[in-house]
């Protein structure tokens, strides 16, 4: 007897040792699938914990994208009961929704209440309209549009010409005055939309009364529901989902111990755990923020530099997907007051704890004017331990920073 | 006396290599430069080996490997400065190539061709360290900077 448990006992202690000794490296994954966005994983772990991880990853993502997409109603044998798509089609009906949309839409409604209604997912069918008009930008030059200049060749320029004749090399101009010869590869510009295009836009947006939109969320023995209210009404989870899962992914890594990682989704959120490959710099990450002045170098340039570690960044701004008219960018985010892309700040950075609080705040910061950003930063910088760094129109950079060290490397 | 000189000599040399190291130190922070990126890798799918790797140092370009079902892919061009991979993005059922023009002298990477809805890779311009992503096509562009993990 004593034998048998002895050699038991030997047989588990070797286990032990063997799990003990099975090597850690740095592995990671990416996925193209989920949310529009390109996401990669990085984690400091064990292979066959990597291999775990991976997979509950991956479906955490795979999982969300299927449950907050407006775009596209769910697969026949998907194991869900509704998503954003399909509650848009049934307006003013309590409908039976799944525990996971329920808690990051009670999460996003938490977040309207803290922005006073800045951050708004009810504004679908306005964004919708945008983004129509931002598709809508010519990709090839046309006699009679307009282009806006930025930079010629090393030269700022920040002006409009009309296009009155081009080739393959060359694009013939007019800048009200005179008719003058660029070489193409030497523009860096943007295609105008035209003026109906734009005044289309803001008739259908203003025509539409979004003032009764209500999201009502009920929840009784496991049973979870939800009510959209209002004529105009359509859920848009885009300026939270992403943020959200990888805040829960960011979670998952934490409970298993994993003390080295990186999830970058998209060029937007990113959530860190230590760097594993600067040791002796306090395994910080240096995080460059894109320079939303495209007219700066004929590539996209950065504007400066923060170092960080164990947090996660957002940035929300306005080069990205725009149109461009008279020089003005009409970009993506929405203000739910004016129903219009709002232009205080070019770029925002937030930095946090929480990737889903951020990235929601991103979108909510860029769209509060100077005076109702200090107000809101005042009252709730030090209770939701934010940083915020904001890129200025007039190209200066206001940081609201405690203990991250930002660099401007301009 | 004579000791007391050699402990001062030994003082005004610790000061000094202090000092010296000390503004050295000083003036590389805050001169900070943020280097070139030394190689752009060039990724296809869900594969964490770059196909193609672009090597600004040496100027040089490396096939790692070929692409499944797509013998003749990647293609290089050296004279054009061209790399063309098959993307995963299909028009009536056909996949279609992406074309990615580099430059040895600016350092850069840009996507020249490519088919999707929206052609945003192909509108993004050329890079010199933001990463290049054709979502459709299941192709990007990584840059290689040992100062920035990140660009947001």
């Amino acid at each position: 007897m004593l034998k048998k448990i002895t050699t038991t006992m030997l047989i588990f202690f070797t286990l032990a040792l063997f799990g003990c000794t099975e090597t850690k490296d740095m592995y990671s994954f990416s996925m193209y699938d989920y949310m529009y966005t390109f996401i990669q994983v990085s984690m400091y772990t064990t292979e066959n914990d990597f291999k775990k991880h991976s997979k509950e990853i991956e479906s955490t993502y795979k999982m969300f994208d299927a449950l907050t997409t407006s775009y596209e109603a769910l697969e026949e044998d998907s194991p869900y009961l509704e998503n954003i798509y399909s509650i848009n089609q049934k307006i003013n009906q309590k409908v039976e929704i799944d525990k996971p949309l329920y808690d990051i839409l009670e999460t996003a409604l938490a977040y309207q209440t803290l922005t006073n209604g800045t951050f708004d997912v009810t504004l679908g069918k306005i964004s919708r309209i945008w983004k129509e008009l931002i598709e809508s930008v010519p990709q090839n030059p046309l006699v009679g549009n307009y282009v806006y200049m930025h930079r010629y060749e090393q030269q700022v320029m920040d002006k409009r010409y009309e296009i009155i004749s081009f080739t393959n090399d060359y694009m013939i101009l007019n800048d009200g005055s005179e008719e003058l010869n660029f070489e193409r590869n030497k523009m860096v510009f943007d295609y105008e939309v035209n003026e109906e295009a734009i005044t289309n836009t803001i008739n259908r947006v203003n025509a539409l009364d979004i003032s009764d939109s209500e999201v009502v969320l009920t929840a009784n023995d496991n049973q979870y529901f939800i009510e959209l209210k209002g004529s105009n009404a359509q859920l848009d989870l885009g300026a939270i989902s992403k943020g959200y899962t990888t805040e829960l992914v960011q979670n998952y890594l934490i409970e298993h111990n994993v003390e080295y990682f990186s999830i970058s989704a998209g060029s937007s959120t990113i959530a860190l755990g230590k760097n594993f490959n600067r040791p002796n710099e306090a395994n910080i990450f240096n995080v460059a923020l894109s320079d939303p002045n495209t007219s700066r170098s004929l590539f996209r340039p950065t504007y400066g530099l923060v170092k960080v570690k164990n947090v996660s960044v957002t940035t929300s701004g306005n080069f990205e997907q725009y149109a461009v008219f008279e020089g003005r960018r009409y970009h993506h985010i929405i203000s739910p007051f004016t129903k219009q892309p709002v232009s205080h700040y070019d770029a925002l950075t937030v930095i946090g704890k929480s990737a889903g609080l951020l990235d929601a705040l991103s979108t909510a910061l860029f769209v509060m004017d100077e005076n109702a950003f200090e107000l809101f930063m005042n009252e709730n910088q030090d209770s939701l331990v934010i940083e915020v760094i904001r890129y200025n129109q007039d190209e200066s950079v206001s940081t609201y920073i405690k203990d991250t060290v930002f660099e401007d490397l301009r | 006396m004579k000791k007391m000189t050699k402990n001062k000599r030994d003082w005004i040399l610790i000061v000094g290599a202090t000092l010296i190291i000390g503004i050295y130190f000083a003036i590389s922070t805050w001169f900070i430069t943020y280097d070139d990126s030394t190689a752009a890798n060039v990724y296809y799918g869900n594969n964490n080996q770059p196909i193609v790797v672009i090597d600004f140092v040496n100027e040089k370009i490396t096939i790692e490997y070929q692409q499944e079902n797509a013998e003749m892919y990647p293609k290089v061009d050296l004279i054009n400065q061209t790399i063309t991979l098959l993307g995963d993005y299909k028009v009536q059922g056909v996949r279609q190539e992406v074309v990615i023009g580099y430059s040895f002298i600016n350092k850069t990477v840009e996507i020249l061709e490519e088919e999707s809805p929206y052609h945003i890779c192909s509108n993004q311009g050329a890079s010199d360290r933001q990463a290049l992503i054709c979502l459709p096509n299941a192709i990007r562009v990584e840059f290689t900077n040992t100062e920035i993990d990140f660009i947001i």
